[in-house]
């Protein structure tokens, strides 16, 4: 009994610890390669997928778990050409939007 | 008769050594005082940051000024300072105590090219074509103006530090100008109108720095600067401004190098006169693409 309330407590100290996103509360779950319309590209962490845009924290994980304060960029769907996420132990996944919207759709599925 | 003739001789070549020693040492003491009674010794100072974080290029150029320090230790010292406060406090207490001037003044610095400015770094402090014309934020280097005048060097030794092309506009960015030639003036005149050398392109820090020769110019290998957001500063490799605050305008762009003694060298030929580094870039150039460029940089700065 004891060793089980210890490795609960333990738990609960390593979320505490965890840096949350100040936008929704989580700590992001995928990188993010996002190629825009002009082909520039933009690599950072996914914080959300809004109805017609996407949140990225322009930043690596390593900067994010430090606690470096970079401004979320937001960038809409009809400005994005090309996504790539990446989530931890899994494979890249492409997602071509080409400033579409049933397109982006799609993202917002997969990623909820 | 033969033996007077070579006594002759002899007297004649010991009266010709005797007056070429008197008109070197006259020479000599007509560099070290002026009329005045001004100090006249020039010396030459490479300022570098004090660094957190390892950094190879800060290392190197460090490791290679001190190397040479060592057989130049009479004109050439190297400061590492973390702020312009400590950097005028040694350079000051050094030219107090040896009663000199500065010769050549070289800041080793890195560029920021997601700041889209020219600038160039003392420790943490950024000096850009604003801060420079900033009484406070210069309050330290102006204490250097003293020891300086039209004879002394100063070289900006930031990648674009002395850049005046228009990055062009990416994404929310609107096009914006680096603004070098204006940071290069406004250091002239906070060093008593000396001459001052900056960059328009990379600044290498490979080995032989200090050799003279052309390895203060090239191009970086890595693939985030083959992106045509770079093409202004891939087109002006090897390119170096010169304001001369004697003349009040700017001279011909040149290719710049360092002595061992830490004094700014021209070279005679630009680093693009030669057909092989043109042929180099033409390739280089030809393999740019878009999307190599992280424009995530950008936005870290706002």
């Amino acid at each position: 009994m004891k060793t089980i309330a210890t490795i609960i407590l333990l738990f609960s100290a390593v979320h505490l610890c965890a840096q949350t996103d100040p936008v929704s509360g989580k700590t992001p779950g995928f990188i993010i390669h996002l190629t825009t319309m002009n082909d520039n590209m933009l690599k950072g962490l996914l914080l959300e997928v809004k109805d017609s845009s996407v949140l990225i924290y322009p930043g690596k994980f390593k900067e994010w778990r430090k606690g470096t304060k970079y401004i979320p960029v937001e960038f809409g769907y009809s400005n994005i050409r090309e996504l790539v996420l990446k989530r931890k132990y899994r494979s890249w996944k492409k997602y071509d939007i080409d400033g579409s919207r049933p397109l982006f759709n799609e993202l917002k599925k997969t990623t909820k | 008769m033969k033996h007077v003739i070579i006594m002759h001789l002899r007297f004649r070549s010991f009266y010709l050594l005797v007056l070429a020693i008197l008109v070197t040492l006259q020479t000599t003491a007509q560099n070290t005082s002026d009329y005045s009674g001004q100090p006249q010794r020039r010396l030459n100072f490479m300022v570098s940051p004090k660094q957190k974080k390892f950094d190879w290029a800060t290392s190197s150029f460090q490791l290679q000024a001190i190397l040479m320090r060592k057989y130049h230790k009479k004109d050439f010292h190297v400061i590492i300072a973390r702020s312009s406060k400590e950097m005028a406090k040694q350079v000051t207490h050094i030219l107090k105590r040896k009663n000199a001037m500065i010769g050549n003044i070289w800041f080793d610095s890195h560029g920021h090219f997601p700041r889209r400015r020219s600038l160039f770094e003392i420790g943490e402090e950024e000096f850009n074509s604003h801060i420079i014309h900033d009484s406070i934020a210069t309050v330290y280097l102006k204490k250097l103006a003293a020891y300086c005048d039209s004879n002394t060097n100063v070289g900006i030794g930031s990648c674009y530090g002395g850049a005046t092309y228009t990055l062009p506009a990416v994404e929310n960015f609107p096009a914006q100008r680096m603004n070098g030639d204006s940071l290069m003036i406004g250091t002239s005149k906070l060093f008593s109108n000396a001459t001052v050398y900056a960059s328009e392109s990379f600044v290498m820090t490979g080995l032989g720095i200090m050799t003279a020769n052309y390895s203060l110019a090239g191009c970086p290998g890595r693939k985030k600067f083959k992106d045509p957001i770079y093409a202004p500063v891939w087109e002006k490799l090897g390119e170096w401004n010169c304001y001369s605050g004697k003349k009040g305008k700017f001279e011909e762009p040149v290719t710049v190098s360092l002595n061992q003694d830490g004094s700014i060298y021209v070279k005679r030929k630009n680093y693009l006169s030669f057909e092989k580094n043109k042929k180099k870039l033409s390739k280089k150039i030809l393999l740019f693409k878009r999307g190599n460029y992280n424009i995530g940089n950008l936005y870290q700065i706002e």
